[in-house]
């Protein structure tokens, strides 16, 4: 009897059973039923084992199983501490990226950071502040020349500029080396000239010079008036009248700077120093306020560090709140 | 009772409102739990749990029928405590007569009110019915749990169980027939008890 039916046939029973056929089905298998008595049976079986089933007796809860407010859990939080715990880790993770920004990246700047940030006093009415600032940012040497800079006397005072820049104009060993090295040769000076920035002005300056120097920085005319026209490229200038010797700052401990004392004497452009005559004349004097040197230490790493350690402490602590909360 | 309502303040923190809930839907929660595990004592520890994951996931409640969600959560608990079962069987106790011979039904605590005879006979019946039901694998056996014994309709038990409609109709066939099957060494007893209960309950 059983063999005849197929596990489908037992499905379209059980469906038959709770009216989940179709019409169309449950003619159908009305009809196989009138033709099948084992379907019947089979029918019939199901039938009963459904009405046992439904027969048994409903077991009622032995006790109430409310909740008591000691029993209810607390509903969970959003989870602080995850995400607390995520930032102060990144936190950590920037302000070691930062550490290595400075030190790795910022690692050329350092050899030139021992250069003294100071006051930029400059004198005269034509000084261009800004663009002696912007020489400052482009690490620019100044070089500050009295008299009409298409003098062809210039150029005796331009030769041998180089490290005529350099830290607050005082003569030092290098420069002195670079002024005894122009001295015996017009090509070095040349070549120098092409380095050295030069600020040159028809009125008399007193320039002291607070950015450290560069040897590769531009020139830099200054002109009596407010409008600053270059001079001309020191380049070309120092190509057509080669420099018979190498100009340094005031260094009275070179013995070969009889050129430049000369010029300095006779009027000719000379660094940081007025001409005769003109040294007594009272200037001006236009300070502009200090700034950071371009070597010098950026501070916006300092602040972003501080501040990185600041908001890791801060997250840290509030990560091991939360947990002792969550917890 | 508006069970959406209630629903709603439970979700405020009002476990007054989640209690009148937890004393509608007890009776059917324990009675489930009881026919999935077969005995009191899980059964209750069940149903607790469930309530008290009912109350903690009350949040994942989302509209619908409140009866199907207390009784996946019955369904889910059950099935955690067969899972624990699994892994670590024991033995039931039973209680032992004095010349040594085990009584095979702990229907000696039962109250037999009615007729000792009538008591017996529907004790007998219903410990049939429930060692078929444990019998079956544990997916069958809610399915029919569901239907049969808890009246529910097939998309009610889809929902409680979280199992597709097909699923549910295959299951429940292949269920009752198991049944069917096992119930017939009862046969002979089981129509007279249903005539009793037919009689009086017309």
């Amino acid at each position: 009897m059983k063999d005849k039916l197929t596990p489908q046939d037992s499905q379209t029973l059980t469906a038959y059973l709770d009216d989940r056929l179709s019409p169309r089905e449950k003619a159908y298998l009305e009809a196989r039923l009138q033709q099948q008595s084992e379907l019947r049976d089979e029918l019939e079986a199901l039938k009963q084992t459904r009405l046992m089933l439904r027969a048994l007796p409903k077991r009622r809860a032995p006790h109430n199983f409310t909740l008591s407010p000691a029993m209810a859990p607390r509903r969970p939080m959003p989870q602080f501490f995850p995400v607390f715990r995520f930032a102060s880790a990144l936190a950590g993770v920037l302000l070691v990226a930062a550490f290595l920004g400075q030190y790795v990246l910022g690692g050329r700047t350092s050899t030139s950071q021992n250069a003294a940030p100071a006051a930029f006093a400059v004198s005269g009415n034509n000084m261009m502040a800004t663009s002696a600032q912007a020489d400052t940012a482009n690490k620019a040497a100044i070089i500050i020349l009295w008299g009409t800079p298409t003098d062809p006397s210039i150029a005796e005072g331009l030769g041998g500029a180089r490290g005529g820049g350099g830290p607050g104009f005082n003569a030092s060993a290098p420069e002195t080396n670079n002024s005894a090295n122009a001295s015996n040769s017009g090509t070095a000076s040349k070549a120098s000239t092409q380095k050295a920035g030069v600020l040159s002005t028809a009125q008399p300056m007193a320039v002291t010079p607070s950015a450290p120097a560069d040897h590769n920085s531009p020139p830099v005319y200054l002109q009596p008036e407010s409008t600053q026209t270059p001079m001309g490229n020191p380049t070309e200038e120092a190509t057509e009248a080669p420099l018979p010797a190498a100009p340094q700052a005031p260094s009275e401990n070179s013995a070969q700077a009889t050129p430049t004392e000369n010029a300095t004497l006779s009027g000719s452009p000379i660094l940081g120093v007025q001409p005769p005559g003109e040294q007594n004349t009272p200037e001006p004097t236009v300070m502009i306020p200090a700034q950071e040197p371009p070597n010098a230490p950026v501070p916006i790493w300092g602040w972003i560090e501080a501040g990185l350690v600041m908001a890791g402490v801060t997250l840290a602590l509030a990560a091991y709140y939360f947990y002792r909360k969550e917890k | 009772m508006d069970e959406q309502a209630l629903v709603k303040d439970a979700l405020g923190g009002d476990l007054d409102a989640f209690n009148r809930l937890v004393l509608a839907y007890q009776d059917m929660a324990f009675n489930l739990a009881y026919r999935m595990l077969g005995d009191d004592s899980s059964a209750k520890d069940v149903t607790q749990k469930a309530f008290i994951s009912a109350y903690r996931g009350l949040t994942g409640y989302r509209g619908g029928s409140f009866r199907s969600w207390v009784l996946k959560m019955v369904t889910n608990a059950s099935y955690d405590e067969l899972r624990q079962r699994k892994r670590h069987p024991t033995t039931p106790l039973e209680p032992e007569l004095d010349d040594d011979e085990e009584i095979e039904s702990p229907r000696w605590l039962a109250d037999n009110s009615p007729s000792p005879e009538e008591s017996v006979e529907r004790a007998e019946l219903e410990d049939a019915i429930q060692n078929c039901l444990s019998d079956l694998p544990d997916d069958f056996r809610i399915i029919v749990v569901l239907v049969d014994v808890e009246g529910l309709g097939y998309e009610q038990a889809a929902a409680a169980t979280g199992n597709p409609l097909g699923t549910i109709k295959s299951r429940l066939a292949r269920a009752r027939l198991r049944m069917r099957n096992c119930l017939q060494g009862y046969w002979e007893l089981i129509p007279a008890i249903f005539r009793l209960d037919h009689e009086r309950t017309t």
